[in-house]
């Protein structure tokens, strides 16, 4: 017979008490190419066994002290994790004795005296099942290493992610978000910021998939969102930036369905946008749904720049509401019998709850309904109280309307002296938003001075004004009217878009003077121009509050000047030292 | 999911059954490559009345039909599309971008 090629080599451990036995034993072991190690009772094998780990036992059944039985028994306990052949080697042919070896835990029993062939044969097993023992080891090992650098990737992730998109507790009672991952990492965000005109913009967007590949999908949107935000710019520039933005840092079949919501409180106005989200709701003091926003709109990333519709829709505001915004896994949530939470559930929640406890009710509500059953999809919602919005914004008033503190020219030193001048005509005021980029501007500039609400305010309200009285002709009369605000809007879009002549020129210098630092703003537009006194007397008349407008400038600047029949305003305003807070 | 292709009269007819999810991508992408590469193909029809439930992955695959449809200059449209699947494409507004059968 061929012998048969050792290609796994074994360490054996043979218990013998008979040393001629053990020697023969190991002679036949070694011949075959494995490692054979001695104990000649029970106790030394337990020993040996906890230091070399063999791969495989042959143990003498009759043995004076700790017989073979126990040895065998005791040998099981000490590793439980891997199973170790052990054959019991027996002289005895009592079959009940052997019955009983191999109930012992015994996996062969071998007569003595030992054939070699029987034993090599025992051994060829013993061969391909250590080597399969190895093989998983050696995966289980690799598997736990590639665990290990995983988990390690994802706590970098998550922290990553944690700061390319900031949390917005600092917005407190007006908005509160709960924001729960069906896994490790949530695709859907809420992100909000304050415009430097007061209001307040709001996002909510659910990237495709689940995990970490949708959380990837939200993330070029953090950034853009905040930045554009902070410089100004209205939820339809939102929108088609946000879009582009998508279309371009991911493949097609990665879309972000978003709603995109402005509560302004000072211009009366909320604007909401809803692209592949459920519907938007507006609660009013009793907990009902006044007004719902359906999804109009393709998700974000959908369609090219040219041709998605980015135009919101208006609502006044109103201080006793509270708007409602969600993502998919809220309203699909399902409960053990497959029955979606929906709106019905919102509805429900809600009714009848005061409105500071409506936050927690719908949470409560949405967790009792999936009733221990975990969720598919990540569930996130926010809930925007108007009333919080109008308090804390009568905290900040007094900013605006505080006389001018008395001067130091060292916070602006490093600024200097600049002057800009701009000059814009019909076509480029279609597509532009120029106010943003004027802040832009001056946020590189003078970082100092443009952190100046109120400067923001009047450049703003001058612009606005050319543009709006001055070349589009519009009537603020028409924004006290009912639904005025949205007749308005409307009504402003629509000659925007039909505009074919005029310009508007912007001039702003920013001089040291003695009094310290004066920022000079001239607006000039093409229009027909106005009574300016006329016009003022009606000023109260014409704004439905007193607090914005032309009204406002006056009260914000040194200095107002009408010229050319109203068509060039130019104000001066020194820049005071302690800056407002937002 | 199960997809099937079936192709009669120069349309080639993807039928699915089951859920239609992210675990789908492969085999849904096989068959509409299959269904575009059939001869005399002019349109590729998902037939959907046995898709019992689409989800956001499942929409982003039918953008990637849409868009190879386009690069093929061959038409592609959905069928029998209800319930669930109905709701879904509606808030989505995808029917707006899909001829809806």
């Amino acid at each position: 017979m061929n012998s048969v090629r050792t290609v796994v080599r074994l360490k054996a451990l043979v218990v013998e008490d008979n040393l001629a036995q053990a020697r023969y034993l190991c002679a036949i072991l070694k011949a075959q190419g494995h490692t054979a190690l001695h104990a000649s009772d029970g106790l030394t094998a337990l020993e040996i066994y906890t230091r070399e780990r063999p791969d495989v036992v042959l143990l003498d059944y009759s043995m004076p002290g700790m017989d073979g039985r126990e040895t065998a028994l005791r040998l099981r306990q000490l590793e439980p994790a891997r199973w170790v052949p052990i054959w019991f080697v027996t002289g005895n042919e009592d079959t009940a004795e052997i019955a009983d070896a191999i109930a012992a835990g015994a996996d062969a029993y071998i007569p003595k005296p030992v054939n070699v062939a029987i034993l090599k044969a025992h051994l060829s097993n013993a061969e391909r099942y250590t080597a399969i023992q190895r093989q998983l080891k050696a995966q289980n090992n690799e598997l736990n290493a590639y665990f290990e650098l995983s988990e390690e990737e994802n706590r970098a992730a998550r922290d990553m992610m944690k700061r390319l998109l900031p949390t917005q507790t600092e917005h407190g009672a007006v908005l509160r978000t709960w924001n729960s991952p069906a896994f490790k990492f949530s695709g859907d965000i809420v992100m909000a910021e304050r415009s430097p005109d007061g209001s307040l913009k709001i996002l909510l967007a659910d990237g495709v998939g689940h995990g970490l590949t949708a959380a990837l999908n939200v993330l070029p949107l953090g950034r853009a969102f905040q930045a554009m935000a902070q410089k100004g710019f209205g939820l339809q520039a939102l929108v088609t930036e946000l879009n582009h933005t998508i279309r371009r840092d991911l493949p097609s079949h990665r879309f972000v369905a978003a709603t995109l919501i402005s509560i302004d409180c000072i211009e009366d106005r909320i604007e909401v946008w809803n692209g592949g989200n459920p519907p938007c709701l507006m609660f009013d003091a009793d907990g009902k749904i006044v007004k719902s926003w359906a999804s109009r709109h393709l998700p974000l990333g959908v369609l090219p720049s040219e041709e998605i519709d980015a135009h919101p829709e208006f609502e006044p505001f109103r201080a006793d509401a509270q708007i409602f915004v969600c993502s998919d896994g809220l309203s699909e949530a399902a409960c053990n019998q497959g029955k979606h939470f929906g709106e019905n559930g919102i509805k429900a929640a809600v009714e009848a709850i005061v409105p500071e406890q409506r936050f927690e009710a719908i949470k409560i509500a949405v967790v009792e309904h999936l009733a221990g059953h975990s969720a598919t999809d990540d569930i996130t919602y926010a809930l925007i109280d108007c009333n919080a919005e109008v308090r804390r914004r009568s905290q900040r008033d007094l900013a605006i309307t505080l006389p001018q503190q008395t001067l130091n020219t060292h916070s602006h030193a490093a600024a200097g002296d600049w002057e800009l001048r701009l000059r814009v005509g019909a076509e480029r005021l279609k597509h532009v938003e120029v106010i943003p980029i004027l802040q832009e501007f001056m946020t590189r500039f003078d970082p100092v001075g443009a952190q100046d609400r109120s400067t923001f305010v009047v450049m703003s309200e001058l612009f606005n004004n050319a543009l709006e009285h001055g070349l589009l002709e519009l009537d603020s009369g028409l924004k006290a009217e009912q639904n005025g605000q949205r007749s308005y809007s409307r009504e402003r879009e629509r000659r925007l878009a039909l505009l074919t002549n005029g310009v508007i020129l912007v001039d702003i210098a920013r001089a040291e003077t003695v009094d310290g630092v004066k920022l000079t703003v001239r607006v000039k537009d093409s229009g027909k121009g106005f009574d300016a006194d006329a016009w003022h007397v009606d000023a109260s008349a014409l704004f439905r509050r007193n607090d914005r407008g032309i009204s406002l400038v006056e009260q914000l600047c040194e200095s107002v000047e009408y010229r050319e029949n109203g068509t060039e305003i130019e104000v001066t305003r020194m820049l005071p030292v302690a800056m407002a807070i937002h | 999911m199960n997809v099937s292709v079936n192709q009669e009269n120069g349309k080639a007819r993807l039928a699915l059954k089951g859920r239609f999810d992210f675990t789908c991508h492969r085999g849904f992408k096989q068959a509409y490559e299959d269904a575009f590469a059939g001869a005399g193909v002019a349109e590729v029809v998902v037939d959907m009345g046995e898709v019992d439930y689409l989800d956001s992955s499942a929409l982003g695959m039918l953008l990637l039909l849409r868009d190879k449809g386009k690069a093929m200059g061959k038409a592609v449209s959905l069928a029998n599309c209800g319930g669930t699947v109905r709701d879904v494409l509606r808030v989505a507004n995808f029917d707006k971008l899909f001829t809806l059968h």
